[in-house]
């Protein structure tokens, strides 16, 4: 046993559950003294108490940065504070240094210093050693450079990043103080500002971050959008946005609307574009370190309209309108209008081309590749065993509470005739389950009570699950399924009657710009040792979208083979329903199985003209 | 004070508060009784920075301070909680204190641990520990009560614990 295990007690043990009850502050005075008197017997028993305790205080730590962060930046947002207490000190009269409110003051800075380093300690050391952390880019630690510390953002997105300037290097989920520079030689790096602004900086570039809401783009190629502040929210007493400014050595680019890409030569120069809302592009000559345009340099500018040159302080852009900024041999810059503006990187993060419906299924969003559980269709419960019992229904559709991308489950249950059946928590019903036609005449066939087991997402080689051979029930029992899986991605077993929804809105929210455009599965049924031979498998299986039936399979038998499922979705549909139902002879053996299920992924038309 | 002695300071206890932390929530488990107290440590560590010796222990020195501040915290508001006698206390406090390495070992993989969990578990943990909601609206939001909440919270502890133990026997060498 290795140093740092301890014996950990069966989760139903007394000592294991005072703990938990403890943990969770529901501990009573009876169950306190037990607790004592069980930690009073040896050393055993404290130690899982501490261990546990610990853990618990961990997970708080682990999640206590998000607070925390947000708690500073509120606190920075309006107008950036350099904590630097010497300034402050200094303009003091002695009469007042040493007083009580001094020293509260000086308690009051020092409390924040701590919080603020406490956080960015907590960052650094989850960043990684080799993460530079101070105001100049440089490995010092001392107190000093973290007084100068303020975060005004942090890194969101970073794509191929390789650095001109090795101590300009960062990480995503870095934190970014102000005056922090970065110098790409190619790559893409998103920062998103506290204020909700996003610049994407594309290398090579160097970009240093001035204020809370800007930055000097020394040369190279950016993206900024700033995120609109609704009138609700300031009705609600938000504070206002700091307009959004980029400097660059010849132009000065104000944000008035919300998208627009500044461009930077080598020597300077300024083209500025505007994608959506307006920009203001200001003339005037700085560098890096310089606080503002030089008042020696500030000199009225050109602008050259339809052959004619005149004297202008600025000029706005709108969309789709681009300028450029440059200095003549006179210094003085000239605005020239451009048709062709240069390209700019508008999106930095690859939205996923595909959700894995088994990944869902089994707890995940789609773009990871959990397997091996499950959701009962008739409780709506996730299910972490495969059990291979009879579940009845109740004929009631369960919303599944657990799972945002799963609206819901059912067990579809008509003992005679016809029953609309509920498909989606928007009431969406289907008649239909039970109605076949066969040589012109309408037949109605009844569905038995529930279903054998969960609808479960298995992963496509069960030797590899560890799984005893022939045990575990008929998704087990019935081989590896690979004809059902060309994929290799796993099946989702659908014992019928059983129907599983998921929500297409919540996907389309999780995953920003993309929504489902096609259901992409191969449907077929399963095969194993039966008890009577002379019974086969034969079930109905349905997709539905928004309570529509788009697609179905009558009497699926096993020598049917991998029958294709390809549906076409809607970009605003909301709801897909996948269901299995008994066809001929009730239910025995309706071992349906939908292999490498996944939705796949289309841009939505806004991403689309991004691409363009 | 000096700025070599701010940094000390400042390093010693970057290094250290999240052990600190550990502590305090051993004797005081709820969230916002642990932050408070924390908040208050930290103030008092930086008051009485000027006695601590250089030669002597930072961490046993901390989490003395922060013992004391969780039995003054007790008294101001100790009735409405249901916490471990005093002499237990400070045994459980000696014990994590000779503990600290295993402790620290543990930690990493629970860092590792937490990855491993699944989408809606992440998410859970991640909402009912930051403390920003209430558990009863997270409750509201995951369409179940507050009291399955818990329970789940603790099916996750539990994983977790587990998780660590598997990672421990697999670290070890054969």
């Amino acid at each position: 046993m290795s140093s740092a295990s301890i014996n950990l007690p069966p989760a139903d043990d007394e000592l294991a559950r005072l703990v938990e009850s403890y943990c969770d502050g529901a501990i009573s005075s009876g169950e306190r003294d037990r607790l004592e008197l069980l930690l009073s017997g040896g050393r055993d028993a404290k130690l899982f108490f501490v261990a546990y305790l610990d853990l618990h205080a961990q997970m708080q730590w682990l999640t206590r940065g998000e607070k925390q962060e947000m708690e500073n930046i509120e606190a920075m947002d309006a107008q950036p504070v350099v904590l630097s207490p010497s300034p402050l000190f200094s303009s003091l009269t002695p009469s007042f240094v040493g007083g009580p409110v001094f020293s509260y003051m000086v308690a009051t800075v020092v409390l924040c210093l701590m919080l603020l380093g406490a956080w960015a300690y907590k960052i650094t050391r989850e960043s990684g050693p080799s993460y530079v952390y101070d105001s100049r880019g440089s490995t010092s630690s001392g107190l000093s450079d973290r007084q100068q510390m303020v975060f005004v953002g942090r890194i969101t997105g970073m794509r191929d990043c390789r650095w001109a300037d090795p101590d300009t290097r960062t990480i995503i989920g870095a934190s970014v103080p102000l005056s922090r520079k970065y110098a790409l030689a190619s790559g893409l790096m998103e920062i998103t500002y506290a204020g909700g602004a996003k610049v994407i900086i594309e290398g090579p570039c160097a970009y240093k971050v001035e204020s809370s809401a800007g930055g000097f783009l020394a040369r190279g190629k950016l993206t900024a959008r700033i995120a609109q502040q609704g009138t609700a929210a300031l009705a609600a007493g938000a504070k206002p946005q700091a307009v959004f400014s980029i400097w660059t050595p010849t132009a000065l680019v104000t944000d008035l609307g919300t998208e627009f890409g500044v461009e930077v030569g080598a020597n300077g120069d300024t083209t500025s574009y505007v994608f959506e809302g307006k920009v203001v592009v200001k003339a005037g000559i700085r560098g890096f370190g310089d606080s503002g345009i030089r008042e020696s340099e500030k000199r009225p500018a050109t602008a050259v309209a339809g052959g004619a040159a005149v004297d202008v302080d600025e000029i706005q852009l709108g969309p789709g309108e681009a300028v450029l900024v440059k200095r003549d041999e006179a210094n003085t810059p000239r605005f020239t209008r451009l048709a062709t503006p240069p390209k700019f990187v508008r999106r930095i993060y690859e939205p996923p081309k595909q959700l894995d419906l088994l990944d869902i299924v089994a707890g995940g969003n789609g773009t990871g590749n959990r397997r091996e559980r499950g959701i009962d269709a008739t409780t709506g419960m996730e299910d972490t065993f495969f059990i291979d019992d009879t579940r009845p229904s109740d004929k009631q559709y369960h919303q599944v509470s657990w799972h945002r991308l799963i609206d819901g489950v059912f067990s579809p249950y008509v003992p005679v005739g016809e029953r609309d059946v509920q498909l989606d928590s928007a009431g969406h019903t289907f008649r239909g389950f039970t109605v076949h036609w066969e040589d012109g005449s309408k037949i109605i066939r009844t569905l038995t009570n529930g279903m054998r087991g969960p609808i479960w997402a298995r992963a496509a080689d069960i030797a590899s699950d560890g799984r005893p051979a022939g045990g575990n029930g008929w998704l087990y029992v019935m081989g590896n399924g690979d004809q059902y899986m060309p994929q290799r991605r796993g099946l989702l077993g659908f014992h019928v009657n059983a129907g599983i929804t998921f929500d297409m809105e919540a996907m389309r929210i999780l995953h920003e710009n993309v929504y489902p455009a096609r259901l992409k599965a191969v449907a077929g049924m399963g095969e194993g040792p039966r008890k009577y031979e002379d019974v086969f498998g034969v079930a109905d299986v349905w997709v539905f979208v928004d309570g529509e039936l788009v697609w179905k399979r009558r009497d699926l038998r096993h020598r049917d083979g991998a029958v294709p499922v390809d549906v076409e979705i809607a970009p605003d549909a909301r709801f897909l329903t996948l269901a299995a139902t008994g066809g001929k002879g009730g239910q025995a053996y309706d071992w349906v199985v939908i292999g490498d299920p996944v939705l796949e992924l289309a841009l939505t038309e806004t991403e689309n003209r991004k691409e363009d | 004070m000096d700025n070599a002695r701010h940094e000390q300071f400042a390093q010693s206890f970057l290094k250290h508060q999240d052990r600190v932390y550990g502590h305090i929530v051993t004797m005081l488990p709820n969230r916002h009784d642990a932050e408070d107290v924390f908040q208050q440590t930290s103030l008092i560590l930086w008051r009485k920075w000027e006695q601590f010796e250089p030669q002597r222990d930072f961490l046993a020195w901390a989490c003395g301070i922060a013992r004391n501040e969780v039995r003054n915290f007790l008294l101001r508001r100790g009735r409405e909680r249901v916490v471990l006698g005093e002499r237990l206390m400070d045994e459980v406090c000696e014990l994590r204190a000779e503990s600290q390495s295993l402790l620290d070992e543990r930690r990493t993989l629970l860092v590792e641990c937490m990855k491993k969990l699944d989408f809606v578990a992440r998410e859970l943990v991640e909402r009912s520990y930051a403390g920003r909601e209430s558990i009863e609206v997270i409750a509201r939001q995951f369409r179940t009560t507050r009291n399955a909440l818990y329970l789940r919270l603790r099916r996750i502890r539990r994983e977790l614990m587990e998780c660590i133990e598997e990672g421990l026997v697999k670290e070890e060498p054969q």
